[in-house]
C-alpha cells in the first residue's frame, strides 16, 4: 500500500519536473551561449586582435539584438551561420544580450 | 580614260580566282564586325540617355522627408553631446525589506560588576529568554556608477543608503561586531537616510602586458559565493567567508593565461589598512614628543593595523554530453599584522539599560594591539548548465598573540592571549532555477567554537558566515518581471559559543559554551530565527 505521503511526493515532483522541462523547452541556453562564443569568437576576436575585441560589453543589449537579427558577420561580407548554427547563435544572443553594456557587470578589484 | 579602265579590267581579269574570293569575303566579315560593334555602341549610348532621362525625371526630395531628417540631425547632436557630457554611467538597486526575528537566550549569569570589598567580578544568574521583533522594515537604495577615464583607467564606485523604516531612532546594535557602525561596513548597517560611499576605486590596465592594478575603497564587500545566494553578479574579489568589508587598500593582478594556465586565471595581491594609530603608529613621534596640556598628538602606544593578501582567482569551462559546465576556484591567504580589540565605530543607539535611560550613540575606539592572525581560505563554485549551481567553502585561522588584552576587560585574540589557537568553518550550498521565474535555493554554514572571520559588512542583524555554530537558510526567489524579483527566505542560526564574531573574549572560549549557563558581559543568544521577504529591483 502506497501511502499517501509518497504520491504527494510524486505529484509535486512531477509537477517541478513539468515545470523545468517547460522552462527548457526551446529556451536558448546563456551558458552555452558562453561556450560557443569563447570557442568560436574569441579566437579572431579576442583582446588586442587586429580584428577588434568582441565582447559583450562592446554593445547595448538592443544592439545586439538587431546585430543577431541581421546574422551577417565581417560587415555585412557573410552570414553569422558561416560559424555557428541557427540554434548556436540563439544561444550566443542569449549570453550577448544578458550580459550587455547595459546589464549588471561583475564588480571585482581587477575592474 | 576607256584605255585606262580596260587595262584595269585587264590586271583583274588575270588576277587568280581564288585570291578574288578571299578579299570579297574579309571585306564582308570586317564589314559585319563593324554592325556589331555600331550596335553595340548604340545600345550603350541608349542606356545612357535612358538613365539620364530617368534621373532627370526623379522626383525632388519632399520637404516633409527633408525636415524629419533635419530633426532626426538635430536630435541625434543632442544625444551625442549628452553623451560625450556624461562622465559616469550609473546603475543601481533598491530593495525594501521585511523581516521577523526570534531570538532564544538560553540560561546565563550576566556579569554585574566588582566586589568593593573582594573586587570580584559578580554575577547574576538570568533564565531563558525569547525576545521577538515582529515587524522590521528596511530600505537599502545602491547606485553603481563607473566612468573611463582613459584607455587604462576606470573608476567604479557605489553610494549606498541603508536604513530601518522609523527614522534612525532604531536601535540597531545588539552585541554583534556587525552592527557597530564604523568605516568598514557604514553601507550595511542600517542607520539613516544618508548616503554613503561604499566602494570608491580607479583601476589601471596596462597595455601590453595582463596586468591591472587598483587603488581606493575597493570591491570588498559581497564576494563570492554570495552571488549566487543574491542571484547576481560576482559582486566583490575576496572570498565571503574570509573577508566582507568596506577597505580602503589596494590590489594588484596578472593574468596568468600566458603561462599556460586556463583563460581568465589571476592571481592578485592587496593589502589595506584596518587601524589607523595616528602619530602613536609608528613609535618614533611617541618616543620624541613632549606632553602639554594641549597637545594634538594622539599618543596611544598603538601600532597601526595592515591586512595583506594572497588571491588565485581560475575560472574553468567544459562540455560534459550537451551541458555546459563552468566553474570557480578560488584560493586565499590573509595575514592580519596588529589586530585590535576594538574597532573605532560608533554603536547606533546603545540599548543603555535602566527605565530612564536615553539610548544614544556610543563611541568606541581601539585600546590595544592583541597581536596577529592567519587567514586561509578556498572556494569552489559549479555551475551546470544554465539553471543549477552549488557551491563549496572553508576557512581556517590561526592566531598568534602578543599577551596583551583589551582595555574593556574583553581579553585576547581568541580569548587567549598567550597562546596561539585555530578555528574554521565551512559552507556550502545550492540554487535551481526552476523556471525561467522560480529560483530555490538552500544553504549551510558551520563555524567552530574559535571561528572568527571579518566580515562586517554581512548587512543583516547576525553575521551569518561569522557564526560559531550552524546556520540553516532556505529561500525562494520569484523573478516576476525583468530585473525584479521578490525575496522569501528563512534562517535558522544555532550557535554554539558565545562572541561570534568577535575576534576577542574576555575568557577562554571553551568555558562560553551557550548550553552551560556561561558568565557573559552581554546576552548572547543560542538560537535565532529570522524570516525575511524582500522587493528588489535592478536598474
Amino acid at each position: 500500500m502506497i501511502s499517501s505521503k509518497w504520491i504527494k511526493t510524486a505529484v509535486i515532483a512531477a509537477g517541478l519536473g513539468a515545470m523545468v522541462a517547460a522552462a527548457a523547452a526551446g529556451a536558448a541556453s546563456e551558458a552555452k551561449g558562453k561556450y560557443y562564443a569563447i570557442k568560436t569568437c574569441k579566437p579572431c576576436h579576442g583582446a588586442g586582435s587586429p580584428n577588434g575585441e568582441v565582447t559583450p560589453l562592446i554593445h547595448t543589449s538592443a544592439q545586439w539584438k538587431a546585430y543577431f537579427a541581421a546574422g551577417k558577420h565581417d560587415k555585412g561580407k557573410e552570414e553569422l551561420t558561416k560559424y555557428l548554427t541557427k540554434a548556436q547563435l540563439a544561444d550566443v544572443e542569449a549570453f550577448f544580450v544578458n550580459h550587455a553594456s547595459d546589464s549588471p557587470q561583475p564588480m571585482t578589484c581587477g575592474g | 580614260m576607256r584605255k585606262v579602265v580596260l587595262a584595269g579590267l585587264m590586271v583583274a581579269l588575270l588576277m587568280p580566282v581564288g585570291l578574288m574570293a578571299q578579299t570579297n569575303e574579309d571585306l564582308m566579315k570586317q564589314i559585319e564586325a563593324l554592325k556589331q560593334q555600331l550596335q553595340s555602341l548604340e545600345a550603350k549610348v541608349a542606356a545612357q540617355e535612358k538613365a539620364v532621362a530617368q534621373e532627370q525625371a526623379a522626383p525632388a526630395p519632399a520637404p516633409a522627408l527633408e525636415k524629419e531628417v533635419s530633426n532626426l540631425d538635430a536630435r541625434l547632436s543632442k544625444v551625442e553631446v549628452k553623451t560625450s557630457e556624461d562622465r559616469i554611467n550609473w546603475g543601481g538597486d533598491l530593495r525594501v525589506g521585511y523581516g521577523y526575528q526570534n531570538w532564544h537566550i538560553n540560561p546565563y549569569q550576566q556579569f554585574s560588576g566588582f566586589n568593593p570589598q573582594t573586587h570580584m567580578p559578580m554575577f547574576q544568574q538570568v533564565p531563558g529568554q525569547d525576545w521577538n521583533n515582529s515587524m522590521d522594515w528596511s530600505l537599502r537604495m545602491r547606485l553603481t556608477m563607473n566612468a573611463k577615464v582613459n584607455d587604462n583607467l576606470k573608476f567604479m564606485g557605489r553610494l549606498t543608503m541603508y536604513q530601518l523604516y522609523g527614522g534612525a531612532d532604531v536601535p540597531v546594535f545588539n552585541g554583534s561586531p556587525n552592527t557597530v557602525l564604523d568605516s568598514f561596513d557604514s553601507a550595511s548597517v542600517p542607520n539613516s537616510d544618508v548616503l554613503h560611499v561604499e566602494r570608491a576605486l580607479m583601476v589601471y590596465h596596462f597595455t601590453n602586458i595582463p596586468f591591472s592594478f587598483a587603488i581606493g575603497r575597493m570591491n570588498t564587500s559581497d564576494g563570492p559565493p554570495l552571488e549566487i545566494r543574491n542571484e547576481s553578479e560576482r559582486d566583490g574579489t575576496p572570498m565571503a567567508i574570509m573577508v566582507n568589508a568596506e577597505v580602503d587598500g589596494v590590489h594588484a593582478e596578472y593574468g596568468l593565461k600566458d603561462l599556460g594556465f586556463p583563460d581568465g586565471t589571476t592571481i592578485g595581491m592587496c593589502a589595506g589598512v584596518g587601524y589607523e594609530a595616528g602619530f602613536g603608529g609608528g613609535g618614533q613621534t611617541a618616543e620624541s614628543y613632549t606632553m602639554t596640556p594641549f597637545g594634538m598628538a594622539r599618543i596611544n602606544g598603538m601600532r597601526d593595523s595592515k591586512v595583506i593578501g594572497l588571491i588565485y582567482d581560475m575560472p574553468l569551462m567544459w562540455m560534459a554530453g550537451n551541458t555546459v559546465n563552468s566553474a570557480e576556484l578560488i584560493l586565499g591567504y590573509n595575514r592580519f599584522n596588529d589586530m585590535t580589540d576594538i574597532p573605532y565605530g560608533a554603536l547606533i543607539n546603545f540599548p543603555i539599560p535602566g527605565p530612564y535611560a536615553q539610548p544614544s550613540p556610543q563611541y568606541v575606539t581601539a585600546t590595544k594591539n592583541l597581536g596577529d592572525m592567519d587567514q586561509y581560505g578556498l572556494t569552489w563554485e559549479h555551475h551546470i548548465g544554465d539553471n543549477f549551481v552549488y557551491f563549496v567553502s572553508g576557512g581556517y585561522i590561526k592566531s598568534h598573540p602578543n599577551g596583551q588584552v583589551s582595555a574593556y576587560g574583553f581579553g585576547g585574540l581568541l580569548g587567549d592571549p598567550n597562546h596561539s589557537q585555530t578555528g574554521s568553518a565551512y559552507y556550502t550550498g545550492v540554487r535551481w532555477k526552476a523556471t525561467p521565474k522560480w529560483t530555490l535555493g538552500a544553504e549551510f554554514n558551520h563555524g567552530s567554537k574559535r571561528w572568527y572571520t571579518f566580515t562586517p559588512s554581512a548587512g543583516e542583524e547576525s553575521d551569518k558566515l561569522a557564526a560559531r555554530g550552524d546556520v540553516w537558510e532556505g529561500y525562494v526567489h520569484w523573478n516576476f518581471n525583468k530585473n525584479v524579483m521578490l525575496k522569501m527566505g528563512y534562517i535558522h542560526y544555532d550557535y554554539s559559543t558565545a562572541y561570534s564574531g568577535w575576534q576577542i573574549a574576555p575568557t577562554n572560549l571553551d568555558s562560553l559554551n551557550l548550553g552551560n549557563n556561561p558568565q557573559l558581559f552581554y546576552p548572547f543568544p543560542k538560537t535565532v530565527k529570522n524570516a525575511y521577504v524582500m522587493l528588489e529591483a535592478r536598474f
